[in-house]
């Protein structure tokens, strides 16, 4: 029996020095077809793969990325890498770097190296920020901070992060190879870090061990788009429909730029303004205003309150919903500046959808709980069948300054 | 051999009792006492609102992050919450309930933004990104009399 938590099915990793794009897609049984009549292509596109990953998940999008040395040849593509809306950054498990990837360390203005603990909603990562040069598709960054989890450089976990929760140091907690984190946000924490030393976030690290430190803008772990020389205004992620019953393989597409290229223009996409500050929105459903709202191809379902429909009993999918027939809802996405665009969406009964075909990891109707009543998390399942543009903060399109979504 | 073993099991077992009461508690469970205690620990300032069946402490941590400890009645902390750009302690906040959250966490992973805990002794809901977390704990079996969770924001 499967269930909806990270269980163990492993595929090798795909290790091969200065090959682009070792392991990724294939066409099984059971892949999705339809949505978006055909995935964009070009030098600005990668290709992304929702598949079983190599933690056994199910609705994870994942690409390939590769890093160099910066300025060498020496590089290695890393597959099986997040594709994460709701954060900025490219971490990657060491685990998975090969010895000879001798990435510099970053370093304060006293010339020790940084580290980083990195936090999510259940738990945190940490480890050393290093610099890379990286290439995804033919689109390239140069001397990019990123942030290496759960390497040796450090010892011992600092107090203040571990106080967040379990550990994320592993692919197999992680759930992936790294995360590419693709947020409206163009550093990961921002001006707070640059102002502060805040708890279980930066840290410098001299031999006697690490402190709690403050860190430049220019040196946090950055959004790699921001940094590409073009097409850096922003992402979109488009992938096919996926069947009521889930598919075993969904293909999709991570296309660079927002309206800078013939592949990437917003079109008739509707345009929501996000909250520069914490990048949500409103979603009204059923009546309410929900202004914590956000969209995360990072979460694996639809995650909001809903006192009107059953929460699945079992051990296979708790916090889920299981609704006996397949519920048919809406909601309605709201900026700031009043702008709004509906979406309708199903739920059906997760427990049923995991057990009906054990090879299938892509459902485009799981949803759940919310831990909080006030938001809507809009999970991959919203990105099924969907183009939906994520632009940059300061950086223009030709729909106006980012932060916003659009689709 | 065995014999000796089980002596000093004993012995470590009864030590660890007797410690207990002087181990410094905090967060849900604990005291009112030791709000004070996570004021100056998270060197936060404090605001206190009263309520009809409990009061809330609402704790301003640096950063931005709003913590609440709700305190019933009976003196000790039946709940808290958390809105902000960071994650609180909650190795604090959740005070001897921390292991059993962790422990959880770990077998029911959804992805990073959101995660439940629902034992019949301690519920926890997490979520939220970066630069956006919120998330509430509580003891079901502390909660006061006539009070729902869903009044715990």
């Amino acid at each position: 029996m499967r269930s909806l938590r990270i269980w163990s099915r492993h595929a090798p990793a795909c290790l091969v020095l200065l090959l682009l794009g070792a392991c990724g897609g294939g066409a099984g049984s059971g892949a999705s077809t339809g949505g978006p009549t055909a995935l964009p292509s070009g030098p600005n596109v990668a290709p992304i793969i929702v598949d079983s990953g190599p933690a056994g998940t199910v609705n994870t999008p994942f690409v390939s990325v590769t890093l160099c040395v910066p300025g060498t040849a020496t590089c290695q593509t890393i597959d099986h890498v997040l594709v994460d809306t709701a954060s900025s950054g490219l971490r990657i498990v060491a685990s998975v770097l090969d010895p000879m990837l001798t990435l510099p360390a970053a370093v304060d203005g006293a010339g020790n190296p940084l580290a980083e603990c990195v936090q999510f909603a259940d738990g945190y990562s940490f480890g050393s920020v290093k610099l890379a040069d990286i290439k995804i598709a033919e689109e390239q960054a140069s001397n990019l901070d990123v942030h290496i989890i759960g390497d040796a450089a450090f010892g011992s976990v600092p107090a203040d992060c571990s106080n967040i929760g379990p550990p994320e140091n592993t692919v197999q907690t992680l759930g992936a190879n790294g995360i590419l984190g693709l947020s409206v946000f163009r550093e990961d924490c921002g001006t707070a870090c640059a102002g502060a030393a805040i708890p279980a976030t930066y840290y410098s690290c001299p031999a006697m061990g690490c402190q709690s430190a403050s860190v430049a803008l220019a040196s946090q772990v950055q959004n790699p788009v921001w940094r590409f020389p073009t097409n850096n205004n922003g992402v979109i992620v488009v992938l096919r429909n996926v069947d009521p019953a889930g598919a075993a393989l969904v293909a999709g597409a991570l296309v660079f730029g927002i309206d800078t290229q013939s592949n990437n223009g917003l079109g008739s996409a509707t345009v929501l303004t996000v909250n520069p500050a914490t990048a949500s929105f409103t979603t009204i459903y059923k009546g309410q205003s929900l202004p914590a709202s956000f969209v995360d191809s990072g979460s694996n379902g639809l995650f909001f309150t809903d006192n009107s429909l059953t929460v699945c009993t079992g051990s296979i999918a708790p916090g889920f919903y299981c609704p006996t027939s397949l519920q048919s809802l809406s909601a309605t996405l709201q900026s700031a500046t009043g702008v709004s665009k509906n979406v309708a969406f199903n739920v059906a009964n997760a427990e049923s959808l995991l057990a009906n075909n054990v090879t299938y990891v892509a459902f485009a109707n799981l949803a759940g709980t919310s831990p909080f009543p006030a938001t809507f998390d809009w999970g991959l399942p919203f990105f099924y069948g969907r183009t939906v543009f994520v632009a940059i903060e300061g950086q223009n399109t030709s729909s106006g300054l980012g932060p916003f979504v659009a689709y | 051999m065995q014999l000796n073993l089980l002596k000093s099991f004993l012995a470590v077992a009864t030590c660890a009792l007797v410690a207990v009461p002087s181990v410094s508690r905090a967060g849900l469970g604990a005291d009112v006492s030791s709000v004070e205690a996570d004021r100056a620990q998270l060197k936060a300032t404090v605001h206190v609102l009263a309520a009809p069946r409990y009061s809330v402490h609402e704790l301003q941590v640096p950063g931005g992050t709003v913590v609440r400890e709700f305190v019933g009645l009976s003196g000790s902390v039946f709940a808290v919450t958390w809105r902000g750009p960071f994650m609180p302690d909650l190795r604090r906040m959740l005070g001897v309930h921390f292991d059993s959250y962790q422990s959880a966490v770990r077998v029911n992973r959804t992805g990073h933004a959101r995660v439940s805990v629902l034992r019949p002794d301690l519920v926890v809901h997490s979520g939220g990104h970066q630069r956006a977390f919120f998330g509430q704990a509580y003891l079901p079996q502390a909660l006061p009399a006539g009070v729902t969770n869903d009044e715990l924001r």
